[in-house]
């Protein structure tokens, strides 16, 4: 008798898509009911949530009220940036954020009850931890972005709008891409959370134009890390700062697509590395 | 007295396995450590572009506080809201209330053999980088004892202000909201993103009025001889013939003091709302 993986391997590429959609959409509704059973935390979080970010404007307040600019970049400029990096957030928190706990789960043995189930690991980790703080990322950053431009009287065209969208979408894919890179790591360290922590205090600082760094940060913000393509280069684009050519538009799209397939591959690979930790 | 403190020896030393169980995240923590205190190095090296002096903080001083801001950040290791709240959600603080122990001097233990490690393997070795590649001032040994006394004071202090805090997990019945006001107390009040006397002076009024600033700006102010704004209270001591350094280290010691019962009132009024929901 067929195994229940192998008869869903065996359906169509369409079938496996429809039902995966399935899934994952009743995985993040029971992670919603599971959210809201600690209301009265859900509803702190959300009102903190919104605070952090305020909180991170009052650092640029507080640094623009004796400054008048930032490695060449004014408050309004760097707010601009700001929101373009939280816009890039909000789809890794929304849906993603379960892979973080992958080193967790290895460490706990608890990876192994995920392995038994027949639907994909990636997926099932994932929708693990969804955090519907991701939608205010979203407003909030979109709020920065436009009021940014705002105060700077800048020129909305459709193509800006586009390029915007292209690059929003970029961003989200790099950030899931890296969080899903780091959780693949975990398959050889198991407790290896200093990456995640690197990745949020390097994003951190992609709150300011990535120039004001040496050489070797600016590279690891362009490759290794490439949270640069995430705010910095896409900011520089679209407000033409730092005399970035209009071609590097092109480059955020080519560094997400690269990045998540190099993402999948390296944690596929990882899954096969795995070895349970015991339970 | 002796045999009563040497129980709780055994979970300081559970505190410091803990803490080096995974080498490859023990050395990466340190690194991390490192590229953070550089990342900060290079932006307030661009906030401060040709200028020597801002708010009072000469360049060079700002890069040493940038150093000592290092050293004490490996001091100060809590954790207490994140294993109150998860040993509540998962029942396994059942397990250590049952023990003939006190558990507020449990956990203060547990955050001891945590801080002492991150201090010893962490703090000092980034403080020693900095003071090699980007430098400090010292200001003799009277002020290097005072600010050792002081960073005693201020782990007892951020113990008992991260504890009284984590109360609240018992009327929310998660951490993350918690931790979340607690990250946000740590970034912003304690001086540990921006020194003081950059904020505007009606906010340096009420920062100085709480005792947030006495965790991190106080024990930096100390190393460099109290060079910068100290607040009301020490102003005052300093007008009954105090020493602006004694009289720092005296208005930690009166915020211990004060928050001593704070802590152990909060403990006694939330104790009794624990409620085992499994484990």
């Amino acid at each position: 008798m067929p195994s229940a993986v192998t008869a869903l391997n065996r359906r169509s590429p369409w079938a496996r898509f429809r039902s995966g959609t399935r899934c994952f959409v009743r995985l993040q509704a029971m992670q919603i009911k599971s959210t809201l059973s600690f209301a009265i935390d859900v509803w702190i979080e959300k009102a903190l949530f919104v605070l952090s970010q305020l909180a991170g404007l009052m650092f640029l307040w507080v640094i623009f009220t004796r400054v008048r600019a930032v490695g060449g970049w004014s408050l309004e400029e760097i707010v601009f940036l700001y929101g373009m990096l939280m816009l890039s957030m909000a789809l890794y928190r929304l849906v993603f954020q379960g892979v973080r706990d992958t080193g967790m789960l290895i460490m706990r043995g608890m990876l192994d009850q995920y392995l038994t189930k027949p639907r994909n690991l990636l997926l099932l980790i994932s929708c693990n931890r969804s955090n519907y703080t991701g939608a205010m990322d979203l407003i909030t950053g979109l709020a920065l972005v436009i009021i940014a431009a705002g105060r700077m009287d800048y020129q909305w065209t459709l193509g800006r709008a586009l390029q915007l969208t292209v690059f929003v979408l970029s961003g989200n894919t790099i950030m899931v891409a890296v969080m899903m890179a780091q959780a693949a790591i975990c398959f050889w360290l198991v407790r290896f959370t200093v990456v995640h922590e690197l990745i949020m205090s390097l994003r951190a600082f992609c709150y300011y134009p990535i120039t004001i760094y040496g050489a070797f940060l600016r590279v690891l913000l362009s490759t290794l890390i490439p949270l640069g393509f995430c705010s910095y280069y896409p900011a520089a684009v679209l407000l033409a700062k730092d005399g970035i050519s209009a071609w590097w538009a092109l480059v955020p799209p080519l560094v997400a697509a690269a990045c998540l397939t190099g993402a999948i591959t390296l944690f596929r690979f990882g899954q096969r590395s795995y070895e349970s930790t015991g339970s | 007295m002796i045999r009563r403190i040497t129980r709780y020896r055994v979970f300081l030393r559970l505190a410091v396995q803990d803490a080096l169980a995974f080498r490859a995240q023990f050395w990466g923590t340190l690194g991390l450590s490192g590229l953070s205190l550089l990342l900060s190095y290079c932006l307030w090296q661009a906030i401060y572009a040709g200028r020597t002096e801002l708010a009072g903080i000469r360049a060079h001083e700002m890069m040493t506080y940038l150093v000592v801001s290092a050293l004490v950040n490996g001091a100060l290791i809590g954790g207490t809201i994140g294993y109150l709240g998860q040993g509540f959600v998962s029942g396994s603080i059942g397990g250590d209330l049952i023990k003939p122990l006190s558990f507020p001097l449990l956990c203060f233990a547990r955050s001891a053999g945590s801080a002492g490690v991150y201090l010893l393997l962490r703090g000092i070795p980034v403080f020693l980088l900095g003071v090699i590649f980007i430098g400090v001032d010292w200001h003799g040994p009277a002020a290097t004892a005072a600010f050792l006394i002081s960073l005693v004071q201020a782990f007892v202090l951020y113990f008992l202000l991260e504890f009284t805090l984590a109360q609240l997990t018992l009327f929310t019945h998660t951490s993350a909201a918690v931790a979340q006001i607690w990250v946000l107390v740590v970034t912003f009040a304690t001086g540990s993103l921006i020194p003081l006397p950059f904020f505007p002076a009606a906010l340096r009024r009420v920062l100085f009025a709480l005792p947030f600033q006495s965790i991190f700006y106080t024990p930096i102010n100390i190393f460099m001889g109290g060079r910068m704004e100290a607040g009301p209270v020490v102003d005052l001591l300093a007008g009954l013939g105090l020493p602006p350094i004694a009289g720092a280290v005296a208005c930690q010691t009166l915020w211990i003091v004060l928050l001593i019962p704070l802590a152990s009132g909060a403990w006694r009024i939330s104790s009794p709302r624990i409620l085992i929901q499994r484990g």
